[in-house]
């Protein structure tokens, strides 16, 4: 036993957070190590030191009341430890009981994900927890999870989910396959394993959708898709995902048909705002000025006349701006946010115009693109938007309404090359499935909308699972 | 090599067309006279110096494109002549010029073809100093035709299709009299007739361009509130159907006619005589039998 705590002591480095206790229990001689910062020293007294002080003999069979007991090899030791297990060495016997400190925090409502009707719940960094959160939601046993460990330090836990009936095997097969391939110290979060799971490297817009949502989750499997959860990571990952996946969150299916296909409008609208307002502008009022009426055209000459930069500078200097701004709120803390507001949104905007920087046309036309990209929940969205914004921007710049033309011949391209693990992005559009636009940018009725998506599943009929 | 070939297109494709705000000069009116075998071309510009302002310049020329050329090249700034509210020609522009100004204008994607085109006997430097706008002088029109009827707007695009019909354009006239612009009834483009203001009415009832109009007669004086002409060829039989809203003004003296017949009959026959009159004009297809039908209705 003691070469056996030496042998420990040697690989920890003697690491103070490793405790070894030697019990002396009638003629036998018992040693307990475990990790302080792991376990729970509750859980230590209460089951395993209450029950040596009662004399209950610890042997295979024992009576602790601990529901994970088992007997470990001596190899095991370590890896058991570090899961937050307290190992009892007694005679020639290893056992391991669990004692695993609570290092999680309850369950809280998405940050990143509002919701204003509909579940408020989200995942948190446990494995267990956020894999509950769905099985909750869907009572079946045809929600089947294959569990990987994964990170040759870390060892953490990645469960691929997915309803046995509706999802395409080959394709859960695939997505394993790909896991199992993945060769790396360790797995901190769910977007290390998004990035080694994305096809499209060099496309800008998102394939796999990162989501703190169960009910998001639950629905996605439902229709075929898949769910990875990783353990210490709030979000899952979904996918496939298609374009028209970010223009629905899950709350457009908790409202009225009428009014979420109003939102749905405005989101497509907003999308093509927030990457063609600025060039659009700039198009027209540098190459095809006949296209502005003449009353404004004067206000807009008023505007620039002691504007000395480029256009494109301007519209380069305010994108710059909102840029800063936007991650400097997103990184400071929440009570500061409304003095970042206000200093960027009111003094900074004002301070520009009057020191003849950016005329008051352009704060308004890129406020508006920005708060357009804002719409979308995903930042890989808005990074997106933001990319073929600028792009754009320059075309015009160049080539004037050709040149915006340009751009949207160019962003259509883009997407509709995306084939994302052979699905292709930008159905239901190309190719058309006309079933599924019941759903896509308009909503009918549910009624209408009785078919799961038929290109992820082959079980197509909703409702008529056993 | 992607990459390569979208700079090729930026490089080759340049910043031809690229103008900043304030380097522009929004061309407002243009003025077109002939001096013995030159054009004069006078314009109109919005453009900003510390404030908006609009500025008067002139340029000369053997032809049109050398005009619109050294006009150009007279101003520092870029012109921008797709904002154009008149287009005004003096009454030294004969057939021959309207022809050449036509061409040029139609084929020049600069220009949008949907100004109006106004005439005048003055000097066009003479108007064009007075800063006026040509939005204004446009609502004079308008104004005008609400009022008396005597005149009405004439897009450029109406000279075009007249000039490719062989037909002449009765274009409305501005006269400058101490130093403020007065709308004088239409003038017929490239000729020397120029329509009085009853004319000038009944060529509006021919045209459906008539609001409020005071009718003479004799013994009454109708007041025709609204009036609407529709015009039917039917193989070189053309019917004139015009029906208007009158309402008798003053008695001139005592008459045993209702004023429907007096009515009636005052205007069918202003029409012929005026028809009669300008038939070199094209008004319609020569060789017509016409039939005037005057229907009204009594409001007051």
């Amino acid at each position: 036993m003691e070469k056996i705590i030496e042998e420990i002591k040697t690989k920890t480095n003697n690491s103070t957070d490793y405790i070894y206790r030697k019990i002396k229990l009638g003629n036998n001689d018992i040693y307990i190590i475990y990790n302080e910062s792991l376990s729970s020293s509750d859980d230590i007294n209460n089951y395993i030191l209450k029950s040596f002080k009662e004399n209950i003999i610890l042997d295979n069979n024992s009576i602790i009341p601990s529901p994970n007991l088992k007997q470990i090899k001596k190899e095991e030791i370590l890896g058991e430890i570090l899961s937050g297990q307290t190992i009892i060495l007694i005679k020639d016997n290893i056992l391991s009981v669990e004692t695993k400190r609570n290092l999680y925090r309850g369950i809280d409502t998405p940050d990143t994900e509002k919701v204003i009707y509909g579940p408020k719940d989200s995942f948190i960094e446990n494995y267990i927890t956020n894999l509950g959160l769905i099985r909750r939601r869907i009572k079946s046993s045809d929600l089947w999870v294959k569990e990987l460990k994964i990170g040759t330090l870390t060892k953490t836990k990645v469960g691929i989910l997915y309803m046995k009936d509706i999802a395409d095997i080959s394709l859960v097969n695939r997505i394993e396959g790909l896991l199992k391939e993945i060769e790396i110290d360790g797995i901190i979060d769910s977007g290390y394993i998004k990035e080694r799971l994305n096809q499209e490297s060099n496309n800008y817009f998102p394939t796999i959708m990162s989501c703190e949502r169960p009910d998001t989750s639950s629905v996605a499997l439902l229709e075929g898709k898949i769910v990875i959860i990783v353990d210490n990571s709030p979000f899952v990952l979904i996918l496939p995902t298609f374009l028209i996946d970010y223009f629905h969150p899950t709350d457009d299916y908790y409202q009225k048909n009428k009014n979420t296909t109003f939102i749905r409008v405005i989101r497509v609208l907003a999308f093509i705002i927030a990457i063609f307002l600025p060039s659009y502008y700039l198009a027209i009022t540098t190459h095809n000025l006949s296209s502005i009426p003449l009353t404004l055209l004067t206000t807009l000459m008023q505007q620039t006349t002691s504007i000395e930069y480029p256009m494109i500078i301007e519209a380069l200097i305010m994108i710059l701006t909102f840029e800063i701004l936007r991650e400097s709120d997103l990184r400071i803390p929440s009570n500061a946010g409304s003095a970042i507001s206000i200093l960027g949104g009111l003094v900074l905007g004002t301070a520009a115009v009057d020191a003849g920087i950016i005329s008051p046309m352009m704060i308004i036309i890129i406020a508006i693109s920005a708060i357009s990209g804002l719409v979308f929940q995903s930042i890989e969205i808005i990074s997106a938007i933001r990319y073929f914004r600028i792009i754009s921007l320059i075309l015009a710049t160049f080539l004037g309404i050709y040149g915006v033309f340009l751009g949207i011949i160019y962003l259509i391209i883009n997407l509709a090359s995306i084939t994302n693990y052979d699905f292709p992005y930008l159905y239901p559009f190309s190719p058309l499935e006309v079933e599924e636009l019941n759903d896509a940018v308009l909503k009918y009725d549910k009624k209408g909308v009785k078919k799961r998506n038929p290109i992820l599943t082959k079980n197509i009929v909703r409702g008529k699972n056993k | 090599m992607k990459k390569l070939l979208i700079l090729l297109i930026l490089l080759i494709t340049g910043c031809t067309n690229y103008t900043e705000l304030n380097n522009i000069g929004v061309v407002d009116i243009v003025g077109i006279e002939k001096q013995s075998d030159s054009y004069l071309i006078t314009i109109n510009i919005e453009e900003m110096d510390d404030t908006l302002t609009t500025n008067t310049y002139q340029s000369s020329g053997r032809n049109i494109i050398e005009i619109f050329n050294n006009i150009n090249l007279t101003i520092d700034k870029k012109l921008n002549f797709s904002h154009i509210q008149a287009l005004i020609f003096n009454n030294t522009v004969k057939k021959n010029d309207l022809k050449e100004i036509i061409e040029y204008l139609k084929t020049n994607n600069e220009f949008r073809n949907d100004f109006n085109t106004i005439y005048t006997e003055n000097n066009i430097k003479d108007i064009l100093s007075l800063k006026i706008s040509g939005e204004l002088i446009n609502e004079q029109i308008i104004e005008n035709n609400k009022a008396l009827s005597n005149t009405s707007l004439t897009p450029f695009e109406n000279v075009i299709k007249n000039f490719l019909d062989k037909k002449n354009t009765f274009i409305p006239s501005i006269t400058l009299k101490d130093e403020e612009i007065i709308i004088s009834p239409y003038q017929i483009i490239t000729s020397d007739k120029k329509l009085t203001e009853e004319e000038s009415i009944i060529y509006n009832y021919l045209k459906n361009k008539i609001n409020k109009h005071t009718l003479t007669t004799e013994c009454m004086i109708i007041q025709v509130d609204n009036s609407t002409t529709l015009i039917s060829n039917d193989n070189k039989k053309i019917t004139i159907n015009i029906t208007s809203d009158i309402y008798q003004k003053d008695k001139l003296c005592p008459s045993t006619e209702s004023i429907k017949e007096i009515y009636a009959f005052e205007l069918k026959k202003q029409i012929n005589e005026f028809i009669d009159k300008f038939k070199d004009e094209r008004i319609f297809e020569q060789d017509s039998k016409i039939k005037i039908n005057i229907n009204s209705k009594v409001i007051k």
